[in-house]
């Protein structure tokens, strides 16, 4: 489905020998083009209906690999892709740069942002990040984010600061996360929030429950 | 969900051409689809952005609620402008499951916080989530 008439617009580039070492499949290589062009996007857009995303061209050799058929078979992968969209990335092996190109406008890039969730290990605790929009079709990637944290067996803060929508499955995610760890016998506490998510943990009555804002808490913390 | 706000809103009872229809999957990847027109129709009231996020919030908890209780075919997704704010109702084709399966205290918590009025219909063949969103308070005006 799209909105309106496309237009082609080129809002940015990335060179492909900037791909990092680890990217060696064709689904993870559109996402990091995907991260480029919201940064990119960022700021220069008026109106956001959407994400889409689509591999044209060639696909470089070091990237073929099993989920390339899931390319060819829908280009438009569906965890890619977002209704209304109108944002294509382009591939091509034969050029230096690959071009990240834009069609039609877009409003709101929170809108059009993927949601997304690092584990990152620490000498002394594990910091689980989160960016995007929280809700039923993206919270079990923080699930499973949750549950490898608390197999790290060190304290978890989670970095809520990136995160531009949240409901209430996203707020269960989050209380089941600090349930776990604390099962676990870790401390867990909730560190950085955004407008959005501070104030909507406030009304729920979940601040103190979460450990928002402060020190660590310890597995007997709560009640 | 007081007298005092039943008086002065009332559900909508019949199709107004000035309406907006959407008719999602029952994926919660539509989810987002539903904010951005939610948004979309904040935006022609004077919504604070508090008022804007509670709307988008409200909105998808309705249609999580109904892609719970739903057998899997489209939610039908109805808005409208009042005077005072925005309603919404929508629908889906009834599993079977009761409102006691998918109720949430957590999610029930946050619809209190984010609507001025929601309710939850549950019949044999189809079911119904309608929430209202006022602009302003009316029950702090009515109070004061």
């Amino acid at each position: 489905m799209r909105l309106g008439r496309s237009r082609l617009l080129e809002v940015g580039s990335i060179p492909l020998d900037a791909v990092p070492d680890g990217v060696d499949s064709v689904l993870e290589l559109v996402l990091c083009l995907l991260r480029e062009l919201l940064d990119l996007a960022s700021g220069l857009v008026e109106l956001a209906v959407g994400l889409q995303v689509l591999v044209v061209g060639e696909i470089p050799h070091r990237f073929l690999g099993p989920s390339l058929h899931l390319v060819e078979r829908a280009h438009f992968p569906s965890w890619v892709s977002v209704p209304h969209g109108d944002t294509r990335v382009r591939l091509s092996p034969n050029i230096a740069r690959v071009p990240v190109v834009r069609s039609g406008s877009l409003s709101d890039v929170s809108d059009a942002q993927l949601f997304k969730v690092d584990v990152e290990l620490r000498d002394d605790q594990t910091m689980v990040r989160l960016e995007g929009e929280l809700d039923s079709a993206t919270c079990l990637e923080l699930d499973a984010a949750f549950e490898r944290a608390a197999g790290t067996s060190l304290p978890v803060e989670v970095d809520l600061s990136s995160v531009s929508f949240i409901d209430s499955a996203g707020l269960r995610s989050l209380v089941v996360g600090h349930d776990l760890v604390l099962q676990g016998g870790q401390p867990f506490r909730v560190g950085a929030t955004s407008a959005v998510v501070d104030r909507i943990i406030e009304v729920t009555g979940l601040t103190d429950v979460l450990g928002v804002g402060s020190g660590p808490r310890d597995a007997g913390g709560v009640t | 969900m007081t007298d005092e706000l039943d008086v002065i809103v009332e559900w909508p009872d019949a199709d107004d051409d000035r309406d907006v229809l959407l008719r999602l999957p029952a994926d919660p990847t539509y989810l987002r689809l539903a904010r951005l027109v939610a948004s979309g129709l904040a935006a022609q009231c004077d919504f604070d952005l508090s008022g804007l996020e509670d709307l988008r919030i409200a909105v998808t908890e309705a249609c999580t609620v109904l892609m719970e209780l739903g057998d899997g075919t489209p939610i039908e997704l109805r808005f409208g402008l009042t005077d005072l704010g925005v309603w919404a109702e929508a629908t889906t084709r009834a599993s079977g499951r009761s409102r006691d399966e998918v109720s949430d205290e957590l999610t029930e918590r946050v619809l209190s916080v984010v609507c001025d009025r929601h309710e939850l219909e549950v019949g044999p063949e189809r079911a119904w989530f309608r929430l209202l969103r006022l602009v302003a308070p009316v029950m702090d005006e009515a109070a004061g």
